[in-house]
């Protein structure tokens, strides 16, 4: 699949190159038009890294958060990246505004009246919802023509590796902001047990449906914390387990995946777009969890609890089964280490209840734009900054950059010189990455093999944790031999991902109905599973979700399917 | 002696006028966003170039599935809320008010006040632990005296209780130091006049400490008739879930989901403006109550 | 006093005290657990160990949040905001009230006025023409912000009006007979007396400019402009669906972390604690009446 995905990189790559010669400006609304509209092209004057001379002014709007730290005497406008932009690029970086993003829904309120207020910042992030306000009130750039001409051969690498994402980018076959875009594979869910617990109650490694009630059940009923009394807990579940994209922790919708049932995601059905939670999979997968809590299997008030309340309970020892991240490790099972140094945690692939694999459903890893306001005279500037930044991290400027963003004085303080720049991302199979070079480095006890920041991180903690300091027992059971990205590994070699079918823009209908409707689903699913309502309440379900509105969605997200299909 | 007291008229204005002005600043001229309920607003096109849709916003809450029993839910929830916020605080304040040792006297008026200051974020927290039906303090109470346990939290028909009860917790502190305050303002010499009549402790709480805070009480809860639509989004939010939305999704609520995937505006300064209108007509009403049976004139 | 208290009422008093405890208990309690949280280890707080006494016992939360300079800039803002802010919301509250407090037939423009006022507690248009309205004042990223859109706190003057309504008639017109005018007469007359409800408004007004954060968050540009409260919603990271890249896996460690918020909460309220028992020594006073007689 690595090799797939490459392979049709190249040759997009290079058919858009060829096509450049004769492609004209002009932007058709089809997928490959949308792909060929954002060419690489050769001209002379348009170096990647061109510095401007005499140089120009960049005001930013940044977001920050509570783990960007500086040294002493610096600060935004004084850091090496501050430096790095002016010497390089001849870019000065002046800040409008720093807001903090630790609380997204206030965060949300600022960067709405900032729209409002009509006085834009040069540069800014903003998330999806903003994004589009933006757009409907043409306040933003076109950058199509500025990536185009400006960005490196590494850049578009990078920021092209999937034409999926490449097409969700786009906005009417045109790049009105950089897209934030995440790594695909690192939004999947895989199953995490105890492995402990397992070892102690004498259990299989689970394998199908089956075997994750056989667990759930030996966990509830077998006192696995060995302290006599009837107090773990079985399936993991919170109050948000059919939100998707979910938080990532106590999910459910994995659960569903067993059935290939796709709760709210858009799946492919003889051509058209159907809602995933109105197909009849979705009622198996509801028997099943209507059973299990009967069964006590799974936490008779999980409704009640939110993700940090159901994470009590693991670093309380008292939960051992969940679906959830390869990140779950650094939280909340760390806390569970922390706590007692017996316990482990083992990532497994995600289950099935038949004999078709099972696939993990994803949505498109594009959480927001980064835009440049309509009227500013140097919209390329950006791009070289992304550019930059990638040359920095991931490029041939990596020998320069790594050694003052390594320096012992930023380290030491837990500095991340990361957090600085204009525009930061990470190539999507990053993680991927250092899950081979990290095994790889441990297999030929060899460490030269580690090479880069992400994989150094990785690696200087796993050899922590070997060396019996269990703060870096996480790093391990994120990327070492059983770990979530070796669970990955299996992800991406058996195509075990489902991706959303619709990953566009909300329309009206959709704006207009989808809070009715899953405020509906929620009540109905969640009276089923606690078993306040049968279980064939799911076909009344679905009868009313289509006529309040159910229906109108699916045609409105049909009318976007074909359009893009043509 | 007229002549005097009327031409003191001019002072009174220029001690109104910083007040007036502030007022018109940062009251009145943004009640220009009013006209958002009737638009179709797009930040970028401002205040006034936005599209004019009418009633259109309104038209569309009306007719969404789910809102006319948000609108119950939150009725039910915020009355109940007006209700205890005014007899438990004045019950309390009274029962302060008999007692004599100071240091308790204070202590207590300082400790009541305390919740106020707790969030609904780490309170609900403690209210999932303390109302769970397995392990939490109040069940297994209901345990010990035979009774089954309760799911509260996860309960449709207990759900609103919880709300009040809890919120009633956090903030009847605040209320009863209005009431006290106004306790202390009650003329000394009446009571006196009340013991050489005769009158025990009891009748003189009936006879003068209770007309005496009847204003006050009468104020309060006109005023409070402001919030008969605000049932309290940050705890409802933090506290409720799927199992109880029937009976706990409030308005406030209901739009924030509402405005999830695209911020709507027009539809949430229509509700806005709404919950404004409901307002003014009940406080007109208390208005109106008060003047024609106590006599009173509440501002 | 206790000639007059029949045995019923002891019994009755001693009901109170035992249930006035019995609540004070309960409001309490959550209170210690809170605090208890605050000073126990991340992980025992996380696994929600902690009852009513430390578990792990570590200052690292305060540390971590008072360690920082951001702290003190921050704890500077929110003095100021408060002293100012009280300031200006007490003289105009008085100021306003006085003549509100008037006889319609004396005064009479009053009914205008109080409608005038009163109109603006029912209608709140959002967060938009709140903040456009400040921003064109040219006021965003300053004091003068956060101090002045809340100046005339309608509430509290509707408040002090009625306390001025039920103050004896007799005592201002003897002030008036003395010649004294309209300002001689609230100063010194009507505010001494009114003290209890002015220390009760006073003490609102001090616990609304220290607890308010949502403001500061949004009218301020930078962070070094945070009122303390801003500071600390910053400090306590929400769980987000949207954590993907891996720069941001240390946010998860800190996560929801039980102790910082818990700490956030103490920060918060322990100096309107400590200006409380000040103030109530003007709440359980009584009116001083030597003025009223005759």
């Amino acid at each position: 699949m690595h090799h797939k995905t490459k392979m049709l990189s190249a040759v997009l790559l290079v058919s858009v190159m060829a096509l450049s010669a004769c492609s004209s400006k002009d932007e058709e609304k089809d997928n490959n038009a949308s792909a060929s509209g954002v060419n690489a092209s050769g001209q002379a004057n348009t170096d990647p890294l061109g510095k401007y001379d005499p140089p120009i002014e960049l005001h930013v709007g940044q977001a920050t958060d509570s783990t960007v730290k500086f040294l002493d005497g610096e600060s935004f406008d004084n850091n090496p990246w501050h430096k790095e932009y002016e010497d390089v690029l001849g870019i000065n970086l002046k800040y409008d505004w720093v807001a903090d993003t630790s609380d997204a829904s206030q965060y949300e309120s600022k960067l709405n009246v900032t729209i409002a207020s009509g006085e834009l910042p040069d540069v800014m992030y903003v998330p999806k919802k903003q994004f589009k306000m933006l757009v409907d009130g043409d306040q933003i750039e076109d950058l199509t023509d500025a990536f185009n001409t400006y960005a490196s051969p590494l850049t578009k690498k990078i920021l092209m590796s999937d034409p999926k994402i490449v097409d969700a980018m786009m906005t009417d076959g045109k790049l009105l902001g950089i897209p934030n875009v995440g790594s695909l594979m690192d939004q999947a869910d895989v199953v995490w047990v105890r492995q402990d617990w397992l070892k102690k109650l004498n259990l299989p490694a689970p394998k199908t449906i089956d075997d994750i009630e056989k667990i759930a059940e030996a966990f509830v009923k077998q006192d696995p914390d060995g302290n006599g009394k009837a107090d773990t807990y079985g399936l993991a579940a919170n109050k948000d387990s059919f939100n998707f994209p979910t938080a990532g922790f106590a999910d459910l919708t994995s659960f569903a995946n067993a059935y290939h049932a796709y709760p709210r995601a858009w799946v492919d059905v003889n051509g058209k777009l159907e809602y995933g939670s109105v197909q009849p999979q979705m009622k198996q997968a509801l028997a099943k969890l209507q059973e299990m809590y009967k069964e006590g299997l799974i936490d008779s008030e999980f409704i009640v609890k939110d993700g940090s309340k159901v994470a009590e309970s693991v670093a309380a020892g008292k939960l051992g089964l969940t679906y959830g991240r390869y990140w779950n490790a650094i939280w909340p099972f760390q806390d569970n280490k922390n706590q007692d140094k017996n316990a482990d945690w083992q990532a497994y692939p995600i289950v099935s209840a038949d004999d078709e694999t099972a696939k993990a459903q994803v949505d498109l890893p594009l959480s927001g734009f980064t835009v440049v306001r309509k009227g500013y005279a140097h919209p390329e500037a950006v791009i070289k900054a992304l550019n930059l930044m990638f040359e920095n991290y991931d490029g041939d400027r990596s020998s320069h950059w790594t050694p003052i963003d390594q320096d012992k004085k930023y380290v030491d303080k837990g500095v991340l010189l990361m957090k600085y720049p204009l525009i930061y991302m990470e190539p999507p199979t990053m993680n991927m990455d250092t899950q081979v070079k990290l095994l790889d480095a441990f297999k030929k006890n060899d460490p030269s093999i580690v090479n880069d920041l992400n994989t150094k991180r990785a690696y200087d903690a796993i050899m922590k944790y070997r060396s019996g300091d269990n703060t870096g027992w996480a790093f391990d059971k994120m990327f070492g031999e059983n770990s979530g990205q070796a669970v990955y590994q299996d992800y991406q070699k058996n195509d075990q991902l489902f991706v959303n079918g619709f990953y566009g823009v909300p329309g009206p209908v959709m704006n207009e109905r989808m809070s009715t409707l899953q405020k509906l689903e929620d009540e109905t699913f969640t009276k089923i599973i606690m078993g306040s309502a049968p279980l064939d309440d799911f076909d009344k379900f679905v009868e009313r979700w289509k006529s309040i509105g159910g229906d109108d969605v699916t045609a409105e997200v049909n009318e976007w399917y074909a359009a893009k299909n043509k | 002696m007229n002549k005097l007291l009327n031409r003191g008229s001019v002072p009174l204005h220029l001690m109104l006028i910083p007040a007036v002005a502030l007022v018109f600043i940062f009251n009145y001229i943004p009640l220009f966003g009013i006209v958002i309920a009737f638009e179709k607003y797009i930040p970028a096109r401002g205040v006034f170039h936005s599209k004019w849709v009418g009633f259109q916003n309104f038209t569309y809450l009306i007719h969404l599935p789910g809102t006319f029993q948000t609108l119950v839910n939150t009725l039910y929830i915020s009355l109940m809320k007006i209700i205890a916020f005014i007899v438990v605080p004045v019950i309390f304040a009274l029962l302060l008010n008999e007692v004599r040792n100071k240091l308790f006297k204070r202590s207590v008026q300082t400790i009541v006040y305390l919740p106020h200051f707790m969030s609904w974020i780490i309170l609900s927290g403690i209210l999932i632990d303390i109302l769970s039906p397995s392990d939490g303090i109040v069940n297994m109470l209901l345990k010990s005296f035979g009774l089954k346990p309760i799911f509260f939290l996860g309960d449709v028909h207990w759900f609103p209780y919880v709300i009040v009860s809890s919120d009633l917790w956090k903030e009847f502190g605040f209320n009863t130091i209005l009431y006290l305050a106004a306790l202390t303002a009650i003329n000394p010499t009446l009571y006196e006049a009340a013991k050489m009549d005769g009158a025990g402790r009891w009748r003189q709480t009936f006879h003068v400490t209770l007309p005496g805070i009847v204003p006050v009480i009468v104020l309060l809860a006109t005023l409070s008739m402001g919030n008969v639509l605000n049932a309290g989004f940050d705890q409802v939010f933090n506290l409720y879930s799927p199992a109880v939305y029937q009976s706990g999704d409030i308005l406030d609520t209901f739009i924030y989901r509402l405005g999830m995937l695209d911020a709507q505006y027009g539809v949430a300064t229509a509700v806005g403006l709404f919950k404004s209108v409901v307002s003014f007509i009940f406080i007109a009403g208390s208005y109106a109550l008060a003047r024609k049976f106590a006599d009173y004139r509440v501002f | 006093m206790t000639k007059h208290e029949s045995p019923s009422y002891k019994l009755f008093l001693a009901f109170n005290y035992a249930l006035l405890t019995a609540i004070s208990l309960l409001c309490i309690f959550p209170l210690i657990h809170v605090l208890a949280i605050s000073f126990s280890s991340s992980s025992a707080a996380s696994a929600n160990l902690v009852k009513f006494w430390p578990v792990g016992f570590t200052t690292k939360a305060y540390e971590y949040v008072l360690n920082k300079p951001e702290f003190m800039t921050a704890l500077g803002v929110s003095l100021k905001r408060v002293m100012l802010g009280v300031v200006i919301n007490m003289v105009l509250t008085i100021l306003t009230a006085y003549p509100l407090a008037r006889d319609p037939e004396k005064f009479r423009q009053r009914n205008a006025y109080a409608w005038y006022f009163f109109i603006t507690i029912l209608f709140n248009t959002g967060l938009i023409p709140w903040y456009m309205t400040i921003k064109t004042l040219g006021l965003t990223d300053s004091l003068w912000a956060l101090v002045l859109y809340g100046a005339v706190p309608v509430f509290n003057v509707i408040l002090l009006m009625n306390f001025f309504r039920q103050l004896p008639k007799e005592i201002e017109e003897s002030a008036f007979l003395d010649g004294a005018g309209h300002m001689t007469n609230m100063w010194r007359i009507f505010v001494p007396l009114s003290a209890p409800s002015i220390a009760t408004l006073t003490l609102f007004c001090i616990v609304g400019h220290w607890n308010s954060w949502f403001d500061g968050l949004i009218l301020m540009n930078f962070p070094q402009h945070y009122p303390l409260q801003s500071y600390l919603q910053t400090v306590v990271v929400n769980i987000d669906t949207s954590l993907k890249s891996t720069r941001d896996i240390e946010l998860l460690s800190i996560v929801n972390d039980r102790t910082s918020r818990a700490a956030q909460i103490f920060l918060a309220s322990f100096p309107i604690i400590a200006v409380y028992p000040f103030l109530q020594r003007f709440f359980l006073q009584g009116m001083t009446l030597g003025s009223v007689k005759g």
